[in-house]
C-alpha cells in the first residue's frame, strides 16, 4: 500500500519537476542555440530580464499591489470577522450572506471586472497601486474575513470577559487582547493571499495600463505576444526569476503555511 | 436592607427563553464579609456572579455596589469595565499570549498607573500569593495551582471594591484544595476584600464562608453563618445538602421512637424524619438496623446499615461494627420536616 502511494507521489513530482528542469535548462540556453541540454550554458538571460527588462520592478508592483490589498482587507476584516463571531446575528441575515456568497461565487470572476473597472474609472483610481489593491479584495477580502472568522471562534469569550472586568474597553480590547491573539490568523491570510495572487492577470492587466505599474504576472503573459515569443531563453528566465519569490516564500513559513489550511479548514 | 450592607441584590430575576434560572434572589453582604453561593451545578450561580459583574443583565431586580445601583435592570447600567469588581473565572480566563505578570498587571495599565507603580504593585502581590517566581511565564507553562494564583492575583491587583469567584478550587489538585483554600481566606481576610464565591461544594462552602446563601430553584432558600446553616437548615434539601443528613420518611413503625422526643403521631403536618450521622449513639433500644459495610475514616468509623423499612442510613461510630449483625440506634438530635420538606421542629434528647 505504501509502496503504491509512494509511485503515486513520484508520478506527481515528476510532472512538476520535469517541466521546471526543462524551463532551467532552456533558460540557460544562448541566443540562437535550441539543444536541451544547453551546450554551453549561460546566465546571459538572466542578466538581461534584470538589466533591460528590468523585471524586478514588476515583481517589486506584484509584491506592492498584493501587500497593499492585504492591509486592506485586514483593517476591514478583523472588526467585521470579530462582528461575526461575537454578536448575535439573526439567522436571516445569515441566510440572506450565504445566498448572496453562493450567487457572487457562482458568477465567473471576471463578471465583476467591468463594474469594479467602472467604478474605479470614476474614483479616478485606475492605473495607481491603491486601484489595484483595492480591485483585488474582491479576492483577498472574503478570505481575509473567513480566516480571521474562524480564528475569533476559536478564542473563549471568557477571556475577552475578563479583560472587561480589568477595565479594557471595547478599542482596548480589540488592541490588547482580539489583535494579539488573532496575529496567527493574521499571518495565515498573509501567506495566502500572496499565495493566491501571485499570478494574479485579469485585474491588474485590465486597471493598470503604463508599463512601469504592471505586475511580474502580466509583463509574463505579454511577453506570449511580444517581439520575445521566439526569444524562450528569455520567456524562460523571466518565469524563473517569478517563480522565485513563492519558492522562497513557502519553504521559509512551510509550518505557518499547514496551519492556515487546517485553520481554515476548522473554520 | 440594613445601612451597613455594601452590596445590595434585589429581587434578581433571570430567565434564558423559558427556562427559568433566577426568581427572586434578595441577599446583601457586609463591607469585608465573605459569602459563598452553595448549590447544585445549573442552579444559576454563575448567573447571579456575572450579573452582579455586569456581564449580563438581569430581566428584573437591583444590583447595588457601595451604595451606587449599578443595574437596575431598566435605564441604569453600568458595564463591567466600570464597576470596579475583580472576577477569578471558573477556567480562570488568563491572557495566553501574556505573561503571569502582564496578566497580573493588565488591570492597571488599563487604569493607565505610571509604569514603577504597576510593577511595585505586580511584585507585592506576587509574593503574597507565592509566585513571584513565574511571573514571566505564559499561562500555558504554570501549573493547575499556578494559574489559579495568577488569576486571583489579576481580579485583586487593583483593589476591587468586591471579588467574585467562580468555582476556583474546581481546577485544584483535591490533595492540595484544604491547604489553597486556607491561605485564599486568610489573605482575603487581611486585605478586607469583600467577596462572593459560588460552588457546589459544602465543605468548601463550609470552611470559606461568613455567610452561605444556599440556591435552590432560582431562590436563596438560606442565608446564615455555616453553624446557623448546620444546625437549622431551612429545609430537608439544606439539611442533605450541608452536611449530609440521613433523612427517613415517617412512617408508623417509628412511632415508639419518636414518643421519646415527645412527637405525638398526630402531628399531621410533619412528613419526614432526619438525623445527622454524628448524632447517633447504639444502643439496646430504638432504631433496629442491619449493618452492611463500615468504612474507616481514621478516627472514626462510617457505618452503613439499613433499617427495617429498607432505606439507608449512615451513622459515626468509635469502633468497627460486624456487617450483617444487628444494632440498635438513637439519634440525639432530630429533626421534622413538613410534606413540602420545610423544618418544622428540630429535638434533642439528653443520652
Ligand atoms: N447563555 C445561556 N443561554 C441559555 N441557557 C443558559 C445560558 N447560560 C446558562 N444557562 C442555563 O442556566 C442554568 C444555570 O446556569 P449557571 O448559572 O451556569 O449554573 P451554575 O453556575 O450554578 O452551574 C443552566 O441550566 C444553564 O444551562
Ligand atoms: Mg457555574
Amino acid at each position: 500500500m505504501a509502496s503504491l502511494i509512494n509511485v503515486f507521489l513520484i508520478v506527481v513530482l515528476l510532472t512538476v519537476l520535469v517541466p521546471l528542469g526543462v524551463l532551467v535548462m532552456i533558460s540557460l540556453l544562448p541566443p540562437g542555440e535550441w539543444s536541451i541540454p544547453p551546450k554551453s550554458p549561460t546566465l546571459d538571460n538572466f542578466v538581461y530580464v534584470f538589466k533591460e527588462f528590468r523585471f524586478y520592478r514588476n515583481m517589486l508592483n506584484t509584491f506592492l499591489f498584493i501587500g497593499l490589498a492585504i492591509l486592506i482587507s485586514l483593517v476591514l476584516a478583523l472588526p467585521t470577522a470579530y462582528a461575526i463571531a461575537r454578536l448575535q446575528i439573526k439567522y436571516y441575515v445569515w441566510v440572506f450572506t450565504v445566498v448572496l456568497v453562493i450567487l457572487v461565487k457562482s458568477l465567473p470572476p471576471g463578471s465583476l471586472l467591468v463594474p469594479v473597472y467602472e467604478l474605479l474609472w470614476k474614483l479616478r483610481l485606475t492605473n495607481t497601486v491603491l486601484g489595484v489593491a483595492l480591485s483585488y479584495q474582491v479576492y483577498t477580502l472574503p478570505f481575509v474575513i473567513w480566516i480571521l472568522t474562524s480564528f475569533l471562534l476559536d478564542l473563549p469569550r471568557e477571556v475577552e470577559t475578563a479583560a472587561r472586568i480589568d477595565g479594557a474597553g471595547r478599542f482596548a480590547r480589540l488592541r490588547h487582547i482580539i489583535f494579539p491573539l488573532s496575529i496567527p490568523g493574521i499571518i495565515s491570510a498573509v501567506i495566502l493571499g500572496f499565495l493566491n495572487l501571485w499570478n494574479e492577470y485579469m485585474y491588474s492587466s485590465v486597471i493598470v495600463s503604463s508599463r512601469n505599474l504592471q505586475t511580474a504576472a502580466v509583463v509574463l503573459g505579454q511577453l506570449v505576444t511580444s517581439e520575445y515569443v521566439y526569444d524562450w531563453g528569455i520567456l524562460a528566465s523571466a518565469n524563473i526569476i517569478s517563480v522565485l519569490p513563492a519558492i522562497f516564500f513557502v519553504s521559509f513559513v512551510q509550518k505557518n503555511i499547514s496551519k492556515a489550511i487546517t485553520g481554515g479548514i476548522k473554520g | 436592607m440594613s445601612s451597613k450592607s455594601f452590596v445590595e441584590i434585589i429581587d434578581i430575576h433571570k430567565s434564558y427563553g423559558k427556562l427559568v434560572v433566577l426568581e427572586g434572589v434578595n441577599f446583601d453582604v457586609r463591607k469585608g464579609e465573605f459569602i459563598v453561593i452553595l448549590g447544585p451545578s445549573g442552579e444559576g450561580k454563575t448567573t447571579l456572579l456575572n450579573i452582579i459583574a455586569g456581564v449580563i443583565r438581569p430581566d428584573k431586580g437591583k444590583v447595588i455596589i457601595d451604595g451606587q445601583v449599578v443595574d437596575d435592570s431598566s435605564n441604569i447600567y453600568i458595564p463591567p469595565e466600570r464597576r470596579d469588581v475583580g472576577y477569578v473565572f471558573q477556567n480562570y480566563a488568563l491572557y495566553p499570549h501574556m505573561t503571569a505578570f502582564d496578566n497580573i498587571a493588565f488591570p492597571l495599565k488599563m487604569k493607565k498607573l505610571p509604569r514603577d507603580e504597576i510593577e511595585q504593585r505586580v511584585e507585592k502581590i506576587a509574593k503574597l500569593l507565592k509566585i513571584d517566581h513565574v511571573l514571566h511565564h505564559k499561562p500555558s507553562q504554570l501549573s493547575g495551582g499556578q494559574q489559579q494564583r495568577v488569576a486571583v492575583a489579576r481580579a485583586i491587583v487593583k483593589e476591587p471594591k468586591l471579588l467574585l469567584m467562580d468555582e476556583p478550587f474546581s481546577n485544584i489538585d483535591p490533595a492540595l484544595r484544604a491547604s489553597v483554600r486556607l491561605e485564599l481566606r486568610l489573605l482575603l481576610k487581611s486585605l478586607g476584600i469583600t467577596s462572593i464565591m459560588a460552588t457546589h461544594d459544602q465543605e468548601e462552602a463550609m470552611t470559606l464562608a461568613d455567610r452561605l446563601l444556599i440556591l435552590r430553584r432560582g431562590k436563596p432558600i438560606q442565608i446564615g453563618s455555616p453553624m446557623e446553616v448546620y444546625e437549622k437548615p431551612s429545609d430537608k434539601f439544606v439539611a442533605e445538602f450541608v452536611g449530609g443528613m440521613n433523612i427517613l420518611e415517617l412512617k408508623s413503625e417509628y412511632s415508639s421512637l419518636l414518643r421519646e422526643y415527645r412527637v405525638e403521631g398526630e402531628d399531621v403536618s410533619v412528613k419526614f424524619m432526619g438525623f445527622r450521622p454524628e448524632s447517633v449513639i447504639i444502643s439496646n433500644e430504638g432504631l433496629e438496623a442491619e449493618v452492611l459495610d463500615a468504612e474507616y475514616k481514621g478516627d472514626k468509623w462510617t457505618i452503613i446499615a439499613q433499617i427495617r423499612s429498607g432505606e439507608i442510613i449512615r451513622f459515626y461510630n468509635k469502633d468497627p461494627v460486624n456487617t450483617k449483625s444487628t444494632v440498635y440506634i438513637k439519634p440525639t438530635k432530630i429533626y421534622l420536616f413538613s410534606s413540602e420538606g420545610k423544618t418544622v421542629k428540630i429535638l434533642t434528647i439528653n443520652k
